[in-house]
């Protein structure tokens, strides 16, 4: 079946990636409609799009959130297709085929993708018959009858983690240390997915205790053809969220990272999968174990960018518009070392939010700095989204002179008016066991603990 | 229904003191409603000249979003008249998806709201007074 091609985009989302998209479709030559909520009105890229509709109030549920008034601005702008961005309404799959029934392209995945990712067990199932390694445990959701749940552990061996069916980015998830405490965890774990996602279907796998956190990155045509776009280490994370990202995942390799990105090829062509894709996997002594895969743009995307040369974005809406890939998997090839700190306003200590009015906005320059922002002097945070305000991303030929240009650059970074996670970021970028490489994605946690410590004790606390 | 049309609804129901209105045209319904000043229970003024008589400020700590009920189908924390302990939660502020709550460092009687839900408050700006 083939896609009604398009000339004029609406961008359902906000802040960074609304202009990062914007930016890619006007470099194809595509006009743009940014829909906005009243919080986000006086935003400047706002005004750099051809056409802009506020969609309600700031509250997300009523505006970015609120599909009819999203199909209602596709419909009044004469916009073909509708690109979410990541977040907010990206991996609904309700939307997505709500978007296809207009009429329109949902420039991303196909529904039944979203939802055939969405189900993490029925994800997990899909993955061990297209031949990419998995986390030890049932491929089924497991019984509600205790004594086959015991089994189950005893044959996995603990620690095992119990998950929800629904969940995905660290949410719905209890670790199992032993058998004493798997009864209490299963009947919690279950009431959490119930409540939290709709469904109590939960399912149980080995607990790795110091994996990395390694990504692929996929694009596939949705007619047959997948390509995989290097690898990324996003270990650094914070109660399951990242913090800083790189490119390509170090200490593994060629053959082994080029064995499991053949897998995840195979996989889309297998699924028929369509658009940008990240199968997401835990490492641990040198053993590849799929997690999920997220059917969307990612925040990291520029680090894939920077060491690919390709504009990934400009990728997908290729694909989108029913474009065939033209570049085949050896032309994609990979050059030096990239880096991405995500800097949200937050206080770099307790992590409370901290929205409201930047004063200084200084932003770093130089050989291979990047900023993704759309914030500036005299800008707003809202206290209504996420906390993320922009994005620096170096390269460099090397992991070291991409360090080293890494540090300078948030050396030279001031935001004022409002606390950020900078200073955090100049610390960490300067750890030894950073530098060197191969963190686990519980080393910034004791991190964390380790800095917490040693300046409560200078304040003699 | 075009964009057009959509404009001129809007510009003839700004012109009107109509709340709200709703019209028909064959498939489509469009719903316009007017966004009402919060319901604050009592001015900024009248408050302050409260203050003089020895009641408590509440402040908000942080800019985010008042929310004076613990979820939208429950009654408010407080209301005015009524007794709190030290320690009663009085609001929540939302950030950034993070809820921080807002308690009553005074025991006593709430004197007045001058916020109304789901507005947006400063770090600093008066929230309530406890007498």
């Amino acid at each position: 079946m083939s896609r009604p091609a398009f000339t004029k985009v609406l961008i359902a989302n906000r802040g960074e990636i609304a202009l990062r998209i914007l930016r890619a479709c006007k470099s194809m030559g595509l006009e743009t409609v940014v829909v906005y909520s009243q919080a986000d009105r006086d935003a400047a890229y706002v005004a750099l799009a051809d056409q802009a509709l506020c969609i309600g109030p700031a509250p997300a549920s009523r505006s970015y959130l609120d599909q009819t008034a999203l199909l209602l601005a596709a419909k009044a702008s004469g916009a073909g297709a509708i690109h979410p961005g990541f977040g907010f309404l990206t991996e609904n799959a309700e939307f997505a085929a709500r978007v296809e029934q207009a009429g329109l392209v949902f420039i991303g995945p196909t529904p039944d993708n979203i939802r055939d990712m969405g189900d993490k067990i029925s994800a997990k199932r899909l993955m061990i018959e297209a031949g990419v390694p998995c986390v030890p445990g049932p491929d089924h959701a497991l019984d509600a009858d205790y004594d086959s749940s015991c089994a189950t552990a005893r044959l996995i061996g603990y620690p095992v983690i119990i998950k929800a069916a629904g969940g995905g980015g660290g949410k719905g998830m209890r670790i199992v240390a032993q058998e004493a405490e798997l009864k209490g965890a299963l009947s919690l774990t279950r009431e959490e997915a119930r409540r939290a996602f709709g469904a109590s279907d939960i399912y149980m796998e080995k607990y790795l205790a110091h994996p990395r956190h390694v990504e692929i990155q996929v694009l596939a045509d949705g007619k047959g053809q997948a390509l995989w776009l290097g690898s990324r280490d996003c270990s650094p994370q914070r109660r399951h969220q990242k913090m800083l990202e790189e490119a390509p995942a170090i200490g593994i390799a060629p053959d082994v990272i080029a064995e499991i990105g053949a897998r995840c090829v195979a996989a889309c062509e297998r699924l028929g999968y369509r658009g940008l894709g990240t199968f997401e996997f835990l490492m641990e002594d040198g053993a590849f174990f799929f997690i999920e895969m997220n059917t969307r743009l990612q925040v990291e995307h520029p680090v894939t960018e920077m060491v690919t040369g390709l504009d990934i974005v400009e990728q997908q809406i290729r694909v989108a518009l029913g474009e065939p890939l033209t570049l085949v998997q050896s032309d994609i090839t990979q050059s030096g070392h990239a880096f991405e700190c995500r800097i949200n306003a937050e206080d770099p200590e307790t992590f409370a939010p901290s929205p409201g009015v930047i004063t200084t906005w200084q932003m770093p320059g130089g050989p291979g700095v990047r900023i993704d922002s759309h914030a500036c002097a005299g800008y707003r945070v809202p206290p209504h989204y996420d906390s993320m305000i922009a994005k620096l991303i170096v390269h460099g030929d090397t992991r070291e002179i991409a360090l080293r240009r890494l540090a300078l650059a948030l050396d030279e970074m001031v935001i004022d008016g409002i606390k950020t996670n900078l200073p955090l970021h100049r610390s960490f970028v300067r750890d030894p066991q950073f530098i060197t490489g191969g963190v686990d994605i519980h080393f910034l946690e004791s991190w964390l603990k380790q800095a917490n410590g040693s300046r409560d004790q200078q304040h003699g606390a | 229904m075009d964009l057009d049309t959509i404009k001129a609804l809007i510009d003839s129901m700004a012109g009107s003191s109509r709340p709200e209105a709703e019209c028909r045209e064959g498939a489509w319904t469009l719903k316009l409603t007017r966004a009402l000043p919060p319901s604050a229970t009592q001015s900024q003024a009248e408050l302050s000249e409260a203050a003089q008589h020895g009641s408590v400020k509440v402040t908000s700590p942080l800019y985010g979003i008042v929310h004076l009920q613990p979820s939208p189908d429950a009654p408010p924390f407080v209301e005015i008249g009524q007794q709190v302990a030290i320690g009663a939660p009085l609001c929540v502020i939302e950030a950034m998806k993070v809820f921080n709550h807002v308690t009553a460092e005074r025991a006593g009687t709430i004197e007045a709201i001058v916020i109304g839900n789901g507005e947006e408050v400063d770090v600093g700006q008066l929230l309530m007074s406890i007498a």
